[in-house]
């Protein structure tokens, strides 16, 4: 598996010189599959940052929304695959009592907050509920379960040819208490990254502001370090970064998860923090594999 | 190996009865008692962390629940098995003795928890009649 970050950002599209290294985009991630199929995880105004020719072979694509807050819908209309009548989408998302998820998704993609209707758009498109079950998409076997943020939300975690993929972009783990007191069965999110091979996760805010947002459904930086721990996750993809965090602020950010997570006897380099653009491969676990 | 995680409904109801004030118990959807809050425990005369987890059956007696004219109560009256077994809400007046000996009457409200993939348990209220 492969990913590509369309879009890092949460909450807002956070453009500007002091944004250039991590970008501005909010949240979308591409994954290719083993058999060259693509996911796309989200979609935030950094879908606009994927390939625009995906799905013109006559591959389906599939875009998995966690949630339908705006940082994670607002791109949709500005990914020119969905204007493609030859085209065949997919929008998966989380299910709500009486609801459709074309009806909920349209509140938002039509008058007189958009200028074209999500219902106009011209490529052959549907919308399912995610099952409660794991289903299969491509290569990829893929479990989604409700996780704590606010409304309804998942996070997904996505395997494929023995690699695992945990996608977590807003979370709050700690709402119940310290994760370091908590028995893991009582650890939203727990049961989708537990031992994953990369584990994307809310880095939202610093220690210091996180008091000022509680109960907001994100992390504080500690809480992700821990969050990750507790799950023995792989490699540790830092993400979600709060609109008003600079690239110098991120770089601090990032210094004090490395910090945390040596100090729980981990390998540093497994800690990465989101770029718009960057790619990673996602690879089994030397620490599990025993390679 | 710990149990598989429970629901994110349950953990949030988990949240949101250890903030409550008013005594509070909240079962898996086995009836497995999992969380009692600590005004509950300050009623049954034990904490949580003292109790652990209890099945139906002990936590059915351990607090030998009985209705205001002293008649026993069957597991299957109280309304937390109401609520997990008939997914509904029920409401019961009656008697418990907590481990300390004390008997308190109390009114009981349950109702269920259903999240996004079902059924998941339930939570009850108690209100101390007394006070």
């Amino acid at each position: 598996m492969l990913i590509n970050i369309g879009g890092s950002r949460g909450s807002l599209p956070s453009p500007g010189p002091d944004m250039l290294r991590y970008g501005g985009d909010t949240s979308c991630v591409q994954v290719t599959l083993s058999n060259g199929h693509h996911l796309i995880l989200d979609a935030g105004t950094g879908i606009r940052n994927l390939p625009p020719d995906l799905g013109a072979g006559g591959e389906h694509i599939h875009i998995l929304l966690t949630h339908l807050h705006l940082d994670h819908i607002q791109g949709l209309l500005f990914y020119p695959p969905l204007f493609d009548p030859h085209t065949r989408v997919t929008i998966w998302g989380p299910s709500a009592p009486g609801v459709s998820l074309k009806v909920r998704i349209a509140r938002y993609l039509s008058a007189p907050l958009t200028p074209v209707d999500v219902r106009e758009l011209p490529c052959q498109l549907d919308f399912r509920n995610c099952p409660v079950s794991e289903w299969d998409i491509g290569s990829a076997r893929i479990r989604a379960e409700a996780v704590n943020h606010r409304g309804p939300t998942l996070g997904f975690r996505i395997e494929d040819s023995g690699v695992s993929l945990c996608y977590l972009p807003d979370h709050e783990p700690a709402l119940l208490g310290a994760l370091e007191d908590l028995e893991p069965e009582w650890i939203s999110g727990y049961s989708l990254a537990r031992e994953a091979d990369l584990l994307v996760h809310d880095c939202q805010y610093t220690d210091a502001e996180y008091p000022s947002h509680f109960g907001w459904g994100h992390s504080a930086i500690s809480h992700t370090v821990s969050f990750a721990d507790r799950c023995d996750a792989g490699r540790v993809l830092l993400f979600h970064h709060d609109p008003q965090h600079s690239d110098d602020q991120l770089d601090d950010v990032l210094s004090d998860a490395v910090r945390r997570w040596k100090s729980r006897g981990r390998n540093d380099a497994a800690l990465v923090m989101g770029a718009d653009g960057d790619e990673l491969a996602i690879e089994p676990c030397p620490e599990r594999t025993g390679s | 190996m710990a149990s598989q995680q429970h629901p994110v409904e349950v953990i949030l109801a988990r949240g949101f009865t250890s903030n409550l004030a008013t005594p509070a118990f909240l079962v898996d959807q086995e009836g497995t008692l999992i969380f009692f809050n600590e005004p509950a425990g300050e009623l049954l005369g034990v904490r949580f962390e003292e109790a652990g987890a209890m099945g139906p059956e002990e936590w059915g007696w351990r607090f030998a629940p009985t209705a205001l004219d002293g008649r026993p109560l069957q597991l299957r009256e109280l309304p937390l098995t109401i609520a997990v077994t008939e997914s509904r809400p029920a409401h019961s007046p009656m008697r418990i003795r907590s481990s300390r000996g004390d008997l308190h009457e109390i009114e009981v409200t349950a109702f269920p928890v259903v999240g996004r993939s079902g059924p998941a348990g339930a939570i009850a209220i108690f209100w101390d009649r007394t006070k």
